[in-house]
C-alpha cells in the first residue's frame, strides 16, 4: 500500500471529535476508517480543558485505529473559524532556475513572500492559500509549475488565528502522541467539498452547526471571503430540553438525537418517549410535537442570527443560497425550518464517501481533500500519516511522555521545507 | 333497810360532792368576771380620749369628745360597779345553793362586760381614726397641693394642646382651688372627718384633672390631624381607584366618610366639655369603621388581582368544559348508535348539560359586569369563585360519564389505543428510516410502510362505522398489527445490512490499491450499495475482507450489533 496517499484529519469539536483515515487514489477519497470520540474539553469551540481534549483526541484515534488496523502517526488537524481572520497576500519573485521553468522551489519562495506581512504578535499564520497565480503578467493561472516566465506572483488569502488558541490545540493533538502534518481552516476546507465550484464563484453562505458554535463561512468569486463564529450550536438546544424538561443534559441530548424535530409543523403527537425528571424517582411522558415546541425556537434563533449576521457582513443576497453542514442539521425539519426563516435556497451538504454519509463529516473530509489539494499545488508532505499497529505503539507512547523530545527530534528530521519549516517556527514561538 | 340508809347516804354524799363541785365552778366564773371588770377598768380610754385634747376641740371634735368622756363616765360609774354588786349576789346564791340562777347571774354579767369592753372598743377606735384622719388629712392635703399646682402648670403649659378643654379645665381647678379654702376652714373647725373628705374628693378630681389633661391632647390630635388626614388618604385613594376602573360602592362610601367626619365633629365637642371617655369611645368607633373601609378597599384590590389572575384560567376551564360538553354529547349519540346507555347515566349526561347551560348564562353576565365595570370586584371574584366551582363539578361529572361510556366501549377504546400504537411504532419506523441515510431505500420496504399505513387507515374507518363491528375492527387492527411488525423486522434487517455493506466496502477500501480485481470488486459492490442492494453488495464484498483481513470482518459484525 502506498502510504504516501493516506491522510488522517482531525477535527476537534464542541461536543465530538473526529479521526478520518482516507486514501486518495485516482483523485477520489476512499475512507479506510472513522474515529469518533464525546468531546468534554471543549466551551463553544474554545479549549478549556486540555487533559479531557487529551483523552478524548485518544480515544477517537485509537477507534479509527482499531477499525483500519494502522497506527495513526500524523494528522491534518482543523482549525475553527474562532478568531480567525483573513487578510489578502501578494508575493513577488524572480524565477530562479536558469532555464526559467516554474519549479516547486518557485512556489514555495512566491508564498514565503506573500507571508512577509506585519501581523499582530499575538496572532499567528495557519495558512496561506493561493488564489491565483500571475507569470509575466498573465493571471489566473492556478498551478505554474513547468511553465516558462522571469517574474511569478501570488495572490493569496492569508489565515491568522489567535496563538493561544493555536497552542492550545497543537498542545492537545502533541499530548495525545500525534504529530502535526498539516493544519487546515475546517471553513476553508468544509466549502471544498459542501459547495460546488460555481457555488463558491458566485457566492454561497456555508452554515455549519456544531455542538457549541454555528460558523459562517461566505465564499464568492471562489475564494472564501469571511467567516464568522456565532456561539450558539447543538448543546443549546440540549439544555434547552434540560430546563424545559426538567431533566439532566445526558437524557436532554438522548432525547434529542432519538426523538428530536425541528419543525413543529412536521413533528409528530404519536412519537411519545419518558425520561427521567431531576429531583425525583419519576419518569415523565412528552410527545415529538412538545419536544419541537422547545427544539424550533432555538434553531429558529439559530438561522436568525446567521441571516442577521449575513446582513452585517454586507451580504444580502447570494446566488448560491446557503449551504447547511454540521451534526445538528441531521435533525429532522432542519432543513424545513431553515428554508422557512432564511427564505432562500437552502440545502444540506453531506459527503457522498463510503462511511462518511453524514453532514458531521463534512470538516474532516473536506480537510482530507484541502490538504490533498495542497500537496498538489504548494508541494506539501503532509501524507504517510499512518503505519503499521504494532510498530507504532511504542513511538506514540514516547511521543506522550515527552512533547519537547519529539518536537526536537522532528527538527533534527530535516524536513526542512514548506510546512515543515512553518511547523518548526511555530513550536519554537510556543515551546521556547 | 340498810340498803335504803345506804342508798339515802349515798345520795347525799352524792348531793354534797356535786354542790361542792359546782361552787368551785360559780367560784372560778365569779374570778374570772371579776378580773375581766378590773380589766376594763384599768384599760388606758382616757388616756386615749385625753389624746383629742391635742386636736382642736371644737365642733365635731368636741362633741365627739364630749360624748366619748360621757360614756366613760357611764361605764366606771354605773355599769361596771352594778357588776360588782351581781357578783356579790351570785355568791350569796351559791351559798344557799341556788346555783341555776347563780348561773343566770353570771351570764348576765359576762353579757354587761361584752357591752362595756364593745363601747370602750368603739371609743378608742373612734379616737384613732380622729387622730389619724387629721394625720392623713395634714399628709394628704400637702400630695393634693402639689399635685394641684402640677395640674396647674401643666395646664399653663399644654394649653394650646387642650383646645377649647383649657377653659374648662381651668374653670374646674379654680373650684378645686375652693375645696382646699373649705378643708382649711372644716380643720379649722375641727371636723376632721368632713375634712377628710373633702381631702378624698380632692384627690379623685385632681386625678381625673390630670387624666383628662393627658387623654385630651392625645384624642385632640387625633381627632384633628390623625384620622382627618387618614380620611383624605381614603378620600384620594377611592378616587384614584374610581380612576383605576374599580366600580365601587361610591354612595355608601361617601356616606360612611361624610358620617366619620360628622363623628369628628362630635368628638370634638366632647372633649370640649370634659366627656373624654364617650369621646375615647367614639373614637374608637370610627377608627374601626376607618379600618372597614380601608379593608373593604383593600379587598376590593385583592378580588380585582384575583379576578385578574383567574379569569383566564376560568376561561380556559369554561372552553374545556364547553368542549368536554360537547365531546361528551357527540361521544353519547355515537355510543347510543352501539350500546344501550343507563336510564341514570343519561340522567346524568342531561344534568351535566343542563348545569353547563345554567354556568354559561352565569359567566356571560360575569363578563358582561367585568367588562363594564358593573360590579365590585369582590363581588366579581364572588361569581367567578361560584363559576370555578361549578365548572369543577361538571368537569367531574363529565369525566364520571365518560368512565360509563368507556366502560361500555371498552374493546373499542383498547382498539383505538392499539391503533394509536401501532400508528407510533409506524412514525419511529418511518424516522429510523430517515436517520439511517440508506443511500437507497429498497422498494419492498416502501410497500410494506405503504400497505401498514393503508392497513391502519382501514382499521380506522371500521372504527368510524355505526354501528360499530368490533369483530371487523379488530381483524383488521390484527392485520395492521403483524404488518406493522413485518415492516419493522424488515427495516431492521435492511438497515443493519445496509451499514454492514458500508463498513465491509470501507474496511476493503484499503486493500482497493493493492490489484485492479479488488478495485473493481469494489466499485460494483459500492453500486449495489448505492442501489440498495445490500445482500447482493455484502455477498460480493464479505469474502474480499475475509481473505484479506478476517479480524475486520469481526469488527464489522461488532459495529452492526451495536446499531440493532
Amino acid at each position: 500500500m502506498a502510504n504516501k496517499e493516506i491522510y488522517v484529519s482531525l477535527d476537534i469539536g464542541t461536543s465530538c471529535i473526529r479521526v478520518v483515515v482516507g486514501e486518495m487514489a485516482n483523485q477520489s477519497l476512499n475512507v479506510l476508517s472513522v474515529g469518533e470520540a464525546a468531546s468534554y474539553g471543549l466551551k463553544k469551540g474554545a479549549i478549556v480543558d486540555i487533559d479531557a481534549t487529551v483523552k478524548g483526541i485518544q480515544s477517537a484515534v485509537e477507534q479509527a485505529e482499531r477499525s483500519c488496523g494502522f497506527a495513526i502517526e500524523r494528522v491534518i488537524v482543523g482549525v475553527n473559524g474562532h478568531h480567525v481572520d483573513l487578510q489578502p497576500s501578494h508575493g513577488v519573485v524572480a524565477v530562479s532556475s536558469e532555464n526559467r521553468e516554474i519549479t516547486n522551489e518557485d512556489i514555495d519562495r512566491v508564498i514565503d513572500a506573500a507571508q512577509v506581512v506585519s501581523i499582530p504578535p499575538e496572532r499567528e499564520i495557519v495558512d496561506v492559500v493561493p488564489n491565483q497565480f500571475v507569470v509575466d503578467g498573465l493571471d489566473e493561472i492556478t498551478d505554474p509549475r513547468g511553465m516558462i516566465g522571469v517574474r511569478l506572483e501570488m495572490d493569496g488569502t492569508i489565515i491568522t488565528a489567535s496563538k493561544t488558541l493555536l497552542h492550545n490545540l497543537l498542545r492537545c493533538v502533541e499530548r495525545a502522541g500525534l504529530e502535526v502534518s498539516d493544519i487546515g481552516l475546517q471553513p476553508l476546507a468544509a466549502g471544498m467539498i459542501a459547495a460546488s465550484k460555481d457555488e463558491r464563484s458566485l457566492g454561497v453562505a456555508l452554515v455549519d452547526i456544531g455542538g457549541g458554535a454555528t460558523t459562517l463561512s461566505v465564499f464568492k468569486h471562489g475564494r472564501l471571503q469571511n467567516v464568522s463564529v456565532l456561539p450558539v450550536g447543538g448543546e443549546n438546544i440540549s439544555n434547552d430540553i434540560s430546563v424545559g424538561f426538567r431533566t439532566s443534559t445526558e437524557e436532554a441530548e438522548k432525547v434529542k438525537r432519538e426523538h428530536g424535530h425541528a419543525f413543529i409543523d412536521d413533528a409528530s403527537d404519536d412519537v411519545s418517549f419518558s425520561i427521567p425528571v431531576i429531583g425525583s424517582d419519576s419518569e415523565e411522558t412528552y410527545t415529538q410535537y412538545e419536544l419541537a415546541h422547545i427544539i424550533e425556537p432555538r434553531m429558529e434563533e439559530i438561522f436568525e442570527m446567521v441571516a442577521e449576521e449575513m446582513v452585517r457582513l454586507g451580504y444580502n443576497d447570494l446566488p448560491g443560497g446557503f449551504v447547511l453542514t454540521g451534526g445538528t442539521v441531521m435533525m429532522p425539519g432542519a432543513l424545513e425550518l431553515a428554508r422557512d426563516v432564511l427564505n432562500i435556497g437552502v440545502r444540506v451538504a453531506v459527503p457522498d464517501h463510503i462511511g462518511v454519509r453524514s453532514p458531521q463529516y463534512t470538516n474532516t473530509i473536506g480537510l482530507i481533500e484541502f490538504a490533498h489539494r495542497n500537496v498538489k499545488i504548494q508541494g506539501k508532505d503532509v501524507g504517510a500519516a499512518v503505519a503499521p499497529l504494532e510498530e507504532e505503539a511504542p513511538h506514540r507512547k514516547q511521543q506522550q511522555s515527552s512533547t519537547e523530545e519529539t518536537a526536537s527530534a522532528s527538527e533534527k528530521g530535516g524536513n526542512e521545507k514548506g510546512l515543515g519549516k512553518r511547523m518548526k517556527n511555530i513550536f519554537r514561538v510556543f515551546f521556547e | 333497810m340498810w340498803y335504803i340508809i345506804g342508798a339515802v347516804a349515798a345520795l347525799v354524799l352524792l348531793f354534797l360532792g356535786y354542790s361542792y363541785w359546782m361552787r368551785k365552778q360559780i367560784y372560778r366564773e365569779v374570778d374570772r368576771l371579776g378580773r375581766r371588770k378590773s380589766e376594763l377598768m384599768h384599760r388606758p380610754v382616757a388616756e386615749e380620749i385625753g389624746k383629742v385634747k391635742g386636736l382642736t376641740i371644737s365642733g365635731e371634735t368636741e362633741e365627739k369628745f364630749e360624748r366619748w368622756r360621757r360614756e366613760w363616765d357611764r361605764l366606771v360609774e354605773e355599769e361596771l360597779p352594778s357588776v360588782e354588786d351581781d357578783l356579790f349576789e351570785i355568791d350569796e346564791l351559791v351559798n344557799r345553793y341556788r346555783f341555776n340562777k347563780a348561773k343566770a347571774g353570771i351570764q348576765e354579767a359576762d353579757e354587761k362586760l361584752d357591752r362595756a369592753e364593745q363601747t370602750i372598743d368603739e371609743i378608742v377606735k373612734d379616737v384613732q381614726e380622729l387622730i389619724e384622719s387629721e394625720e392623713k388629712n395634714r399628709v394628704d392635703i400637702d400630695e393634693a397641693a402639689a399635685s394641684y399646682e402640677e395640674a396647674v402648670k401643666v395646664l399653663h403649659e399644654h394649653r394650646r394642646s387642650l383646645g377649647r378643654a383649657a377653659s374648662i379645665l381651668e374653670r374646674q381647678l379654680r373650684g378645686l382651688k375652693n375645696d382646699f379654702i373649705t378643708y382649711d376652714e372644716e380643720t379649722e373647725a375641727g371636723n376632721y372627718i368632713q375634712a377628710r373628705e373633702i381631702v378624698i374628693r380632692l384627690q379623685e378630681q385632681l386625678k381625673l384633672v390630670r387624666w383628662q389633661m393627658e387623654e385630651i391632647p392625645k384624642l385632640l390630635v387625633e381627632t384633628e390631624v390623625d384620622l382627618p388626614r387618614e380620611i383624605n388618604e381614603l378620600v384620594r385613594g377611592i378616587e384614584e381607584m374610581k380612576s383605576a376602573g374599580y366600580p365601587l360602592k361610591e354612595e355608601e362610601l361617601d356616606n360612611k366618610i361624610q358620617n366619620v367626619r360628622n363623628e369628628l365633629h362630635e368628638i370634638g365637642r366632647l372633649l370640649e366639655q370634659l366627656h373624654v371617655e364617650e369621646a375615647a369611645y367614639k373614637l374608637t368607633e370610627v377608627k374601626t369603621s376607618v379600618d372597614e373601609m380601608y379593608t373593604e378597599l383593600e379587598e376590593e384590590a385583592e378580588a380585582r388581582a384575583f379576578v385578574e389572575q383567574q379569569i383566564s384560567s376560568v376561561q380556559e376551564a369554561f372552553e374545556n368544559v364547553q368542549h368536554s360538553v360537547a365531546d361528551l354529547k357527540a361521544e353519547k349519540e355515537k355510543v347510543e348508535q352501539s350500546y344501550r346507555i343507563p336510564e341514570e347515566e343519561l340522567e346524568r349526561q342531561n344534568s351535566s348539560e343542563h348545569a353547563y347551560t345554567e354556568v354559561a348564562k352565569q359567566w356571560r353576565v360575569f363578563e358582561d359586569q367585568y367588562e363594564h365595570q358593573k360590579r365590585v370586584f369582590s363581588g366579581l371574584k364572588t361569581e367567578l369563585e361560584q363559576v370555578q366551582k361549578r365548572l369543577n363539578d361538571i368537569e367531574a361529572d363529565i369525566y364520571h360519564s365518560r368512565e360509563v361510556l368507556h366502560s361500555l366501549r371498552k374493546d373499542e377504546i383498547e382498539a383505538v389505543a392499539s391503533l394509536k400504537e401501532q400508528r407510533r411504532k409506524l412514525k419511529l419506523a418511518q424516522q429510523k428510516l430517515q436517520k439511517h441515510t440508506l443511500p437507497k431505500v429498497p422498494g419492498v420496504l416502501i410497500n410494506e410502510m405503504n400497505e401498514a399505513g393503508e392497513q391502519l387507515d382501514k382499521a380506522a374507518r371500521y372504527l368510524e362505522e355505526v354501528p360499530l363491528e368490533m369483530g371487523k375492527v379488530n381483524a383488521a387492527i390484527r392485520e395492521a398489527e403483524s404488518q406493522v411488525e413485518r415492516m419493522e423486522n424488515h427495516l431492521a434487517i435492511t438497515a443493519s445490512q445496509a451499514r454492514r455493506a458500508e463498513l465491509l466496502i470501507q474496511q476493503c477500501n484499503q486493500f482497493r490499491t493493492q490489484s485492479q480485481t479488488v478495485n473493481e470488486t469494489l466499485n460494483e459492490a459500492e453500486a449495489m450499495f448505492r442501489e440498495g442492494r445490500y445482500d447482493e453488495a455484502v455477498q460480493k464484498v464479505r469474502p474480499l475482507l475475509e481473505r484479506r483481513r478476517p479480524q475486520a470482518v469481526e469488527y464489522v459484525e461488532e459495529e452492526v450489533k451495536q446499531l440493532t
